[in-house]
């Protein structure tokens, strides 16, 4: 199994700035009932953990009410409820955890009328009857405390945590949970997700994808060509390196045109950032761009990524509105609640991307051609629509494991600044463009419940994660940084926990990633990543090589193509520079921009509204709708700290049925063998007919 | 396949209409080349694709509005809006033959008689027995029986034999044991039709009632003794309880501007312990409105978030769904957390107070959230009370101020409750579509008429078959996968949050873009874990077969020890093999069923008339065809072939194909 072993032990790097916050705990703790307790709390914590204060309260708002116990650390809050043990082999839980980084607003509430929201610095006013703790993530912890002698502590607990909330409000300062020498054990064989760490698995990617004109280019080994893109990039083979260089530096930040995804039809999906304008490129090196951009083909389209998506800012905003839409205290009139939703713009964002992502699918499969997204900085919308083009129209990608491949291969090694845009650094570039591609996949998922081999439970702790400052991989901007971190550059190839690691690498400890989901949840939870409805069968039906270029012809000879605004329009040429002055070119590059088409590309191409989903689709392809009423609202998600709206979303589901029915094989396999050879000779052996029929 | 096409009551026998082209509602680019044809019950339009004759079935009773819009260069469009919430447009390439579909359509989407109707002439090919027996599927005096009724408290009331009393009540009433027949009919002369105050559900637990009825005939300062009398008797017979709520399921000013017409509601002064409650649910003219409101927005052609989200805001739709839940809810509390008895009314009580009793039903009782039990409850509150079903939903031609979508909100609450209570409902969504479909079919006779005085006279029973008895024979089609009878949400009342957000309650995109295709899902879940369901009985019929073989063989082996000196005696190895061959037999079975499944996508199931009247056809194919029609002169041999041998409504074709792949390889 691929989601970690079992029986590691975890070293917790603190934050730089150590809490000074020690002091307090122990020193006005009751001793009565903190010297057992603590022993038993403190069983729970990570090394370098520190409890700083607790009270005894009870979760309120889900049901069941849970008896517990708050517990405020210098990393987390979380409530322990009675009787409750800490799993040596998931060290954070997802449930009952609020890393002080997720924190978003604190209230404290006393009677009916009192309510103080607690900022960095505040000064608590009165002993908190209730403590509202709300997550960036949507999630809320309720926690009512005990009357009856131990209101110091419910105080002292409030207070601990505004601190601590305030001083761990810098997420790059946390380096992430690392995995011990100790950490050995002998799990299952594990199933891996390749980190593209290493020139290996990039190799093995290409293969992979079968992308035959295209090479492993190690030219970026040293990060000299640009610190935000992996070690290495996939090229054509028969661009030298010193040609990429000098090519991928007349490119914004370095990000010259790499091989995202090859279609088994045989067209080819780039992604590269803007052309840099202000350089002045020979026209040898014009050449070299030329032949990078049309990769072989004669037909090249230019995607202008940004266009009709949302910018950065406004995807902040929106994300921000949508937090304070879905607080449960939330000033929007009921009968305004739909205008509300329309206000934070979030669900007409989720449905742009959609749009342009169904677009690019059909670009891809239309013809054979080389179809290029171009965005200023290649590092947001680029890996937003990559990835979903490749979820629509590969198959494997719809796998758990090709999946979270795809999320390691297109932002997470291709340089998606997640702390940047999910921590906020301060620069104000801070966007959840990550978060919308979730919700975009989990769209998807809706209009395919069969496709899909994650479930929603997958999703939701995904997009949990990127709160929760456990290792590294949401936790800085780049490769590199990510590489410097761990302290040199040649690690592991591929990570694999609790693999004996080779003596050169023993003093290193070895960095865990997001994908190690054992650190927050347990074996049970992790069974519920898999969407019992997917059904792998009929995708190896649809999706087999021998398919390849079915219908896929080539575009015109030397067509070079401008998708803006849902229709395709003829460009000059394809790099704005060549024979004049940079400005002139690039005004009189761009042709005229069309009226927006109503009508989707898959219309104007083979003649059928996109979202009808009717017959002549190349196989393997999804055209995802994307028409107002077809948006949904993640309110698993979004309406978490809500619970009154939860009811229904957490009854039994599938995976209640799927249980049954596996153990009902089970059981049917046990009388089996205990049958009679004679009767075997009569009728079918039962277990063909099972594997017939599951 | 032979279809049989009447063409008698067409006044104009209107030649089919050739080159009709049937246009995309998105792609205005993509229209389907086809053949338009009249029947006297069906408009049905044929694809000329050669490979694939898609068709088109329309009854004539589900049309709403047809519109005739101005002539273009392709010829003349034809709107055609149906009640089922489908929109079908047509362009015909001659303006005199547009004119002639208009007008024959105009006449035949507006019958004057019932026996117009086509109910009156859908034959399901069952005979006489059969079909009286479908009549009694659901019995009204067995479910007061399950109530616990008659009881100390409650007696079955003849005060309205003969309608005497009331024309619009049924015969067969409840009402409390000390409420004489004096009470009853000076509280009848105080009601507004006199709907005077009667059960509509009994909680056997507590003694806790419903009580239903119109508005008094206050006016200003109006009173009876004998109706005050009657809320008494109510009260009384829950000895538990000193008082009753009485909830007027009107806007209060709505209740209060019928003071000034002698009507009104109850004056607390009046009525000792009473407790009175407004709860504003619009009237149906608003209700209508609002529908049209939200409907206009799914016709957008590619509605963005803003238009979508702002349209559904504006009409209001979710808004007065929320209206009836909380009255449902206030009255499912009342009932089971106070143990009081509740009557309800608004102005007549067959509107609002349909809806209100039935949601508050379902929410207290686990029995009217299974396949039988909501057919009865709908036989109860809505049919039994006279809910006036011809008026408001436009069977005959009549006032439009009538028509008013009463009880498709009821439908979508049920619908908002199941998204809510996903394992608490027997049936799934395409339960509820279908019901609502046969509500203005027209097929059945169930939802014929406005009273059961009506219906009785029209002997509808005796000329018509009953809906309940067509789904529960296809039961196996509208169970919930996730329906658990054991879990805790299933029994007793559902418990929804004291005050739901507006949220809570999501537009309903399978009832209202229920023929948008591409609206949907492409993949169905419930159909998907029906799937697994039924592959998980198939295990559980081979395990028992497999346990019980195992004991057998145990047992030969035990009798083969005890007689291994003597001859093995043959007759226990006879019966041996014959159990053997039993069991052989189930493999075989399983895998017929899984293959059949496919079949059962939600686009392929008998979401149309249309599909029963193909089936009748393959029926009818046999030599007995003649026989059975007596309507023989006048038929026409249309030889529509019915699409993928008629087991999919045609109505609903587009698109299909991919649908049914997909389904079938939920199978593999």
């Amino acid at each position: 199994m691929w989601w970690g072993g079992r029986g590691q032990s975890f070293n917790i790097t603190p934050p730089k700035e150590e809490p000074e916050m020690g002091s307090i705990q122990g020193s006005r703790m009751p001793e009565s009932r903190s010297n057992q307790l603590g022993r038993c709390l403190a069983s729970g914590c990570l090394p370098g953990e520190q409890i700083l204060a607790w009270a005894p309260g009870v979760r309120k708002g889900l049901e069941p009410e849970l008896p517990g116990t708050l517990i405020c650390t210098n990393l987390r809050v979380t409530f322990q409820p009675c009787g409750w043990q800490r799993s040596q082999g998931t060290p954070l839980s997802s449930e009952y955890d609020f890393a002080l980084v997720n924190i978003g607003r604190l209230e404290a509430v006393s009677g009916l009328s009192r309510v103080q929201l607690l900022r960095a610095g505040s000064l608590l006013k009165f002993i908190p009857e209730e403590i509202l703790i709300h997550g960036r993530d949507f999630r809320l912890l309720r926690v009512g405390f005990e009357a009856g002698g131990l209101e110091p502590q419910a105080f002292q607990v409030t207070t601990t945590i505004v601190q601590a909330t305030a001083q761990s409000s810098q997420a790059h300062q946390y380096s992430g949970i690392t995995l011990s020498k100790a950490g050995q054990s002998s799990g299952p064989r594990k199933l891996l997700i390749p980190l593209l760490e290493t020139s290996e698995d990039w190799e093995a990617e290409r293969k992979k994808q079968g992308a035959r004109g295209w090479r492993v280019s190690t030219v970026n080994d040293r990060f000299d060509i640009a610190t935000s893109l992996p070690r290495y990039v996939l090229v054509p083979n028969r661009t030298l390196d010193s040609e990429v260089r000098r090519a991928f530096g007349h490119f914004h930040q370095g990000r010259g045109p790499r091989l995202s995804w090859h279609h088994p039809g045989g067209s080819d999906l780039l992604r590269c950032g803007g052309f840099y304008t202000a350089s002045d490129p020979s026209k040898e090196d014009i050449r070299t761009m030329e032949s990078m951009l049309q990769a072989g083909h004669s037909d090249v389209v230019l995607v202008d990524t940004s266009d009709e998506l949302p910018s950065l800012t406004d995807v902040q905003l929106a994300h921000l509105r949508l937090r304070a839409l879905c607080l449960p205290d939330s000033s929007v009139a009921e009968d305004k609640w739909l205008s509300a939703l329309e206000g934070t713009r979030w669900l007409d964002y989720v449905r742009s991307c959609l749009r342009k992502a169904s677009d690019i699918s059909v670009l891809v499969t239309s013809r054979v051609r080389s179809v290029v997204l171009q965005e200023h900085g290649d590092r947001d919308l680029n890996g937003l629509l990559s990835s979903l083009v490749q979820l629509l129209l590969a198959p494997e990608a719809r796998t758990l494991l090709g999946f979270q491949s795809l999320v390691q291969r297109e932002w997470v090694a291709a340089g998606h600044p997640f702390l940047t845009r999910l921590w906020g650094t301060g620069a104000n570039e801070e966007a959840p463009v990550f978060l919308l591609f979730i919700d975009c996949v989990w769209q998807l998922l809706q209009q395919f419940p069969a496709e899909f081999e994650f479930s929603e439970f997958f999703l939701l702790a995904l997009h949990d994660s990127v709160r929760v400052p456990d290792t590294l991989t949401f936790l800085r901007d780049s490769p590199w940084e990510r590489g410097k971190q761990s302290g040199q550059f040649n690690y592991t190839q591929v990570y694999t926990p609790g693999y004996p690691q080779p003596p050169a690498e023993n003093s290193i400890n070895q960095q865990l990633s997001v994908w190690d989901w054992g650190l927050r949840y347990s074996n049970e939870q992790i069974l519920q990543f898999h969407n019992p409805g997917y059904d792998p069968e009929h995708c190896s039906d649809s999706w087999i090589p021998r398919q390849q270029s079915y219908f896929m012809v080539p575009g015109p000879p030397n067509s070079v193509w401008l998708f803006s605004r849902g229709a395709l329009t003829p460009l000059n040429q394809l790099c704005p520079w060549r024979d004049s002055l940079s400005l002139l070119a690039v005004s009189s590059r761009w042709l005229p921009r069309p009226a927006i088409s109503t009508e989707s590309l898959a219309d104007q191409e083979w003649g059928l509204p996109s979202h009808w989903g009717a017959c002549p689709l190349p196989p393997g392809l999804l055209l995802p709708g994307y028409l107002g009423p077809q948006i949904r609202l993640w309110r698993r998600c979004y309406l978490r700290g809500r619970p009154e709206v939860q009811m229904g979303l957490t009854a039994l589901t599938i995976s209640g049925l799927q249980d049954e029915l596996s153990h009902l094989q089970e059981l049917l396999r046990k009388w089996t063998p205990r049958l009679s050879p004679e009767d075997h000779s009569k009728k079918r052996d039962p277990n063909t007919i099972l594997s017939q029929a599951c | 396949m032979v279809l049989v096409v009447v063409w008698e009551l067409i006044e104009k026998p209107a030649e089919n209409v050739e080159n009709v082209r049937l246009v995309d509602r998105i792609s205005s680019k993509k229209a389907a080349l086809g053949t338009l044809y009249l029947t006297a019950t069906h408009v049905i339009f044929v694809e000329n694709a050669p490979d694939a004759r898609k068709e088109t079935w329309i009854l004539h009773s589900q049309i709403s509005t047809i519109e005739k819009q101005a002539t273009t260069a392709t010829g003349c469009p034809l709107l055609i809006r149906c009640k089922n919430f489908q929109t079908v447009q047509l362009i015909i390439p001659q303006e005199r033959d547009c004119h002639d579909v208009y007008i024959s359509l105009i006449r035949l989407a507006r019958p004057v008689k019932y026996e117009e109707l086509y109910c009156f002439s859908f034959n399901p090919k069952l005979d006489k027995e059969e079909r009286e027996q479908g009549w009694l599927l659901i019995d009204l005096s067995e479910e007061y029986k399950r109530m616990g009724l008659p009881n100390n408290y409650w007696q079955l009331s003849d005060v309205n034999r003969d309608y005497r009393v009331c024309d619009s009540y049924p015969t067969e009433l409840y009402v409390p044991k000390s409420a004489t027949a004096h009470i009853i009919v000076g509280s009848s002369k105080f009601r507004s039709r006199r709907r005077f105050p009667a059960l509509s559900y009994y909680c056997k637990d507590n003694h806790a009632s419903i009580c239903r009825s119109s508005q008094p005939l206050s006016g200003f300062s109006a009173r009876c003794l004998e109706d005050e009398q009657m809320l008494q008797a109510i009260r009384k017979a829950n000895p538990e309880s000193d008082f009753i709520y009485v909830v007027d399921t009107r806007p209060k000013l709505n209740a209060m501007a019928n003071r000034a017409a002698g009507k009104g509601y109850e004056n607390e002064d009046n009525y000792s312990n009473i407790k009175f409650q407004f709860i504003g649910i619009e009237n149906i003219h608003v209700m209508r409105n609002s529908l049209q409101k939200m409907l206009e927005v799914c016709e957008l052609k590619s509605p963005l978030m803003s238009d979508f989200l702002w349209g559904l805001e504006n009409s209001g739709w979710l808004r007065h769904i929320k209206a009836i839940m909380d009255a449902g809810i206030f009255i499912a509390k009342a009932v089971s957390e106070e143990g009081a008895s509740v009557l309800v009314h608004c102005s007549d009580g067959w509107d609002r107070t349909a809806q209100v009793c039935s949601v508050a039903s379902l929410l207290l009782d686990s029995h009217y959230r299974t396949l039988k039990g909501f057919m009865v409850l709908i036989e109860k509150d809505w049919i039994s009370f006279g809910h006036k079903f011809n008026h408001r939903y436009g069977n005959l031609d009549g006032d439009p101020k009538e028509i008013s979508p009463v009880i498709d909100q009821f439908i979508e609450c049920v619908w908002q409750l199941m998204e809510q209570f996903p394992c608490a409902f027997e049936f799934n969504e395409r339960f509820l579509i279908h019901i609502q479909h046969h509500i203005y079919s027209c097929q059945f006779g169930n939802f014929l008429c406005n009273s059961q005085k009506e219906r009785r006279e029209l002997k509808i029973q005796e000329r018509t078959y009953s809906l309940w008895d067509h789904l529960w024979k296809n039961r196996a089609d509208y169970l919930n996968p996730l329906f658990r009878a054991d879990h805790s949400q299933t029994q007793g009342t559902l418990h929804l949050p004291t005050t739901p957000c507006n949220f809570m309650y999501k537009f309903w995109s399978g009832m209202y873009n229920r023929f948008e295709k591409g609206m949907q899902p492409r993949q169905s879940v419930t159909d998907y874990l029906m799937a697994v369901k039924e592959e998980t009985q198939q295990l559980e019929e081979e395990l028992e077969a497999l346990e019980e073989r195992l004991e057998k063989i145990q047992k030969v082996q035990l009798n083969c020890t005890k007689v291994k000196s003597k001859q093995s005696e043959p007759s226990k190895y006879s019966g041996f093999s014959t159990s053997d061959n039993s069991t052989a037999n189930t493999p075989q079975d399983y895998s017929g069923n899984m293959k059949s499944f496919p079949s059962r996508s939600p686009s392929q199931g008998d979401e149309d008339s249309a599909l029963i009247l193909t089936q009748d056809n393959l029926k009818s194919s046999d030599p007995d065809l003649s026989a059975n029609s007596d309507q023989e002169s006048g038929v026409e041999d249309l030889s529509c072939r019915s699409p993928s041998g008629g087991e999919c409504a045609p109505s609903e074709d587009s698109g299909k194909d991919r649908d049914s792949d997909e389904a079938v390889f939920l199978t593999a």
